[in-house]
């Protein structure tokens, strides 16, 4: 029992920092911006596409370093298409009711999942993981997939690295000055439209290179950008929209209540990731973080 | 004590750590004009919100002709008669100045008839004439069709004292009536508003900031300093007291 | 009269009778197929209209009308084959069903003023209520329920048929036609008339004594139940109903509707899914492209063109007449 347990809360953690990964970015550039970015999912899926093109012309494998490095390549690209994305939508929508913003984002979304379709075809793929990360290895009796743990571990380090960059960068303190009041930066002189830009491409960049580092954790399809964006709403909801701290406790919260409510309750599974979202939102309608980016 | 309409007792609001009222008691008697004055950031504006039911207090209670509201929202504070106005006038921008004042006047009609009233396409010709009536009285008959949205500063904060009065409050809220007003219409708020009061049947709160418009409306005085009431009397007793001369009044008192 | 002309009675009743005398002449001209797609344009109109009534009207962005659809159809499909009810009392039945529904979601989700709050709590909801669905024995679990039948419509004096699919298709027509009236009356009557106020200033009509979540609350079982009897109508006519219905994209499609339309008039979402209609058509046999042109369109609109296509007709014919003026 208690090592079933132990399984579930591996499970849960996988879960959970796969969402957190894809909500690290959408919780930044709501915190900085107020969009909520439906796209998210969307570029997120073209990265992990990237990563499959890549690894496909190369003979389908690649090693953890290349599986690394395209990642970034990936995030790097969608952070790209970003600053495109900032030029061409988000600014011109500066002030326009949230609502358009958020239709706006989502004609982003069906954009690129037509161009995935176009391009990949509207059937599944599969990316295989690098090598090393095939396989699983015993913690006692429990089981434990190295990919988990790649996952686990790339998730605790874009926290840690989003901490830093937001708390200890130069940089970082201007975004968090502009999150927190942007009239008041731009009477001490800060450029706003830039670290808008700058937040636009992090947060587009995150959701690429969490396309790259998930792509061989499930089969690739045109899907795949409403179902990630669906339990990253939920994670930000939840942590509080803007915190990324209270995205990654979240994350976790969800996925420990979807696991074990899944364990208890087999005939349902999923269903409780919503449940605990309700209910969370009658007890602290403000999230467990209600605030922004800073706290 | 029916002749006191509205009170406030021992007024608390914390907003986080801050504390903007520190348990303030205040009421408003049947035909008086009360006028709240004190600094910025005395906490009037807050209190204004407390006693309409905009917010609720941290501590302390509201009653209305007697009745408990301290829990009642807004929108049944109104219904029983209280009526106010806001800083920045609040108007229906993309509606008419017409259908501004229907939209009031169908609010208060629907309290005494049935929901089927909801039904109706055009407005009853007891409510348009009502409407052209009251927009006449108020001198806004000339912008009647335009976008209240396009009304001068002046018209907007007189439609919204127009749609508040369609009620027919009891009481009546002014949260500083003429802000940003110019001199001109800021005497014709005042003549306004005090032929209102003659009319009978009608008390008031008002915060204010110039001291003309304080001293031509006013019955009693309140003043208000750091969340707490330092003064409250008739408008001379205020005048002469030496303690708000010292924080609040000033040379504002001799010129006036 | 003069004063019914004002709110734009006479100028509704012509389109409408323009637009149902089309829809009704269309068996006449059309093959089956493009019937079929018809009768399912007829339901998506209304299901548009309902979330136009949402955004334009009360001002709250719902991502989750799926919920609605969902549970009127299996409501509806249910109240037939278990129940055996006429068309009429299973229609009522997927109404109930919808708006008790949209009465729980819009108690919790309604407190939240936020758009985007709003926007995602219905999401979440519907996505909730899309994979409960898919679980439940009774229902058919993921492959839904087949074989709904095309029951009698019970008028009391007279039964009328409509099992062959022309008849269906007419009752179609004639309940959309029912259930746009009523959207506009609840756009244009005094009850309309509130909702704008309070989208417009919900601080300003709270303290002139309209209760402001109630009114809300009321809108959005309004159009929770107006959804659900437009997805009743969706089981008879497909004979089958699954829980796809129910996922995010039947949400997202009366999003872009009313927008490609132009959300700010009332004829808006019927125009737009009209024209999204004719554009899957065309578009059906090429991979990703419906998904391109329709997020395309829909972003040049948001950008560009907001007032969606009756806002551009509406601009080109003013610059024609000025141009002719001159």
């Amino acid at each position: 029992m208690v090592f079933d347990i132990l399984a579930v809360v591996v499970n849960a953690l996988t879960w959970a920092m796969a969402t957190f990964l894809v909500a690290a970015g959408l919780t930044l550039m709501f915190g900085v911006l107020h969009i909520l970015n439906f796209a998210h999912g969307g570029f997120l899926m073209l990265g992990a596409y990237v990563v499959f093109a890549v690894a496909r012309s190369l003979g389908g494998e690649l090693s953890f370093a290349g599986y690394l490095a395209f990642s970034v390549v990936a995030g790097l690209g969608v952070a790209v298409l970003g600053l495109v994305v900032d030029i061409v939508v988000f600014r011109r929508l500066r002030g326009v009711d949230n609502a358009y913003v958020l239709i706006a984002t989502y004609a982003l979304l069906l954009l690129v999942e037509g161009v995935v379709k176009h391009i990949w075809g509207a059937g599944s793929h599969l990316v295989s993981p690098p090598e090393v990360l095939i396989g699983a290895f015993f913690f006692g009796p429990i089981v434990i997939p190295y990919y988990s743990v790649f996952v686990i571990a790339a998730g605790v380090a874009v926290l840690f690295a989003l901490e830093w960059f937001l708390h200890h960068s130069s940089p970082g303190k201007l975004v968090q000055a502009v999150a927190i009041d942007p009239w008041m930066a731009t009477l001490l002189s800060v450029n706003v439209e830039r670290i808008y830009s700058i937040t636009i491409v992090i947060g587009f960049g995150l959701a690429g290179l969490a396309g790259g580092i998930l792509a061989a954790n499930q089969g690739l399809n045109p899907q795949l950008g409403g179902i990630s964006i669906i339990q990253a709403f939920g994670a930000i909801i939840v942590g509080g929209m803007g915190s990324v701290r209270g995205a990654f406790l979240a994350a976790i919260l969800l996925g420990l209540v979807d696991s074990f409510g899944t364990m208890l309750v087999p005939d349902f599974p999923g269903i409780f990731f919503y449940v605990a979202l309700a209910a969370m939102l009658l007890v602290r309608p403000k999230g467990l973080i209600g605030a922004e980016v800073t706290r | 004590m029916s002749d006191i309409l509205l009170r406030g007792t021992s007024l608390k609001k914390d907003y986080g750590r801050i504390t903007v009222l520190k348990g303030v008691d205040i009421d408003v008697a049947e035909g008086e004009a009360h006028v709240v004055i004190g600094p910025n950031g005395a906490g009037k504006t807050t209190l204004f919100k407390v006693l309409s039911g905009e917010v609720f207090p941290t501590s302390g209670t509201v009653s209305f002709d007697g009745r408990d509201v301290t829990r009642l929202a807004g929108w049944q504070r109104t219904r029983h008669g209280v009526g106010r106005t806001f800083q920045m006038a609040r108007i229906f921008k993309e509606l008419s100045a017409f259908e501004n004042l229907v939209v009031a006047l169908e609010a208060k009609k629907r309290q005494g008839t049935s929901a089927l009233e909801l039904l109706r396409l055009v407005p009853a010709a007891s409510i348009r004439d009502e409407a052209r009536r009251i927009l006449a009285e108020f001198s806004l008959e000339h912008v009647s069709a335009w976008p209240a949205g396009s009304l001068s500063h002046g018209d907007k904060k007189t439609l919204e004292l127009a749609m508040v009065l369609a009620a027919r409050p009891r009481l009546l809220m002014l949260d500083e009536p003429t802000a940003g007003m110019s001199p001109a219409d800021r005497q014709r708020s005042v003549e306004l508003i005090a032929g209102l009061m003659k009319g009978g049947g009608l008390s008031l709160l008002l915060t204010e900031h110039d001291m003309q418009v304080v001293f031509g409306l006013a019955t009693r005085i309140t003043v208000l300093n750091y969340g707490e009431i330092i003064a409250t009397g008739s408008p001379e007793e205020v005048r002469s007291n030496p303690r708000v001369r010292e924080v609040y009044l000033g040379h504002d008192v001799s010129a006036a | 009269m003069t004063r019914l002309s004002q709110v734009g009675l006479p100028q509704f009743l012509a389109i409408l009778a323009l637009l149902a005398g089309a829809a009704v002449a269309l068996p006449g001209i059309a093959n089956p197929g493009i019937v079929f797609l018809a009768g399912l344009a007829v339901i998506e109109i209304v299901i548009a209209l309902a979330f136009n009534f949402l955004f334009s009207t009360v001002g709250i962005l719902s991502f989750g009308q799926a919920a609605f659809i969902l549970v009127g159809a299996y409501g509806g499909a249910a109240a037939i084959k278990f129940a055996g009810l006429s068309l009429l009392p299973a229609l009522l039945v997927a109404g109930l069903v919808a708006g008790l529904l949209a009465l729980a979601i819009g108690v919790v989700a309604l407190r939240r003023v936020e758009g985007v709050y709003f926007a995602v709590l219905t999401l979440a909801f519907a996505s909730l209520a899309y994979l409960t669905v898919g679980k439940v024995a009774v229902l058919g679990r993921e492959d839904g329920l087949t074989g709904i039948t095309r029951p009698a419509v019970d008028l009391g004096i007279v039964e009328i048929p409509v099992v062959a699919t022309t008849s269906f298709y007419y009752f179609i027509v004639a309940v959309g036609v029912v259930l746009t009236a009523v959207m506009w009356f609840a756009t244009n009557s005094q009850f309309g008339r509130v909702l704008r106020a309070i989208r417009q200033d919900q601080e300003r009509a709270g303290f002139l004594g309209v209760n402001v979540q109630g009114y809300r609350l009321a809108a959005f079982v309004l159009a929770g139940a107006v959804t659900g009897i437009a997805g009743a109508l969706l089981g008879p006519w497909t004979q089958i109903v699954t829980p796809d219905l129910g996922h995010w994209i039947q949400s997202t499609k009366p999003i872009l509707q009313a927008m490609l339309g132009g959300a700010g008039f009332f004829w808006g979402p019927v125009v737009g899914a009209i024209l999204f209609a004719v554009l899957t058509y065309a578009t059906r046999t090429l991979v990703g492209i419906t998904e391109i042109v329709t997020g395309g369109l829909l972003l040049a609109i948001v950008l560009a063109i907001p007032g969606g296509l009756l806002g551009l007709t509406g601009s080109l014919l003013r610059m024609i007449r000025r141009e002719r003026s001159r």
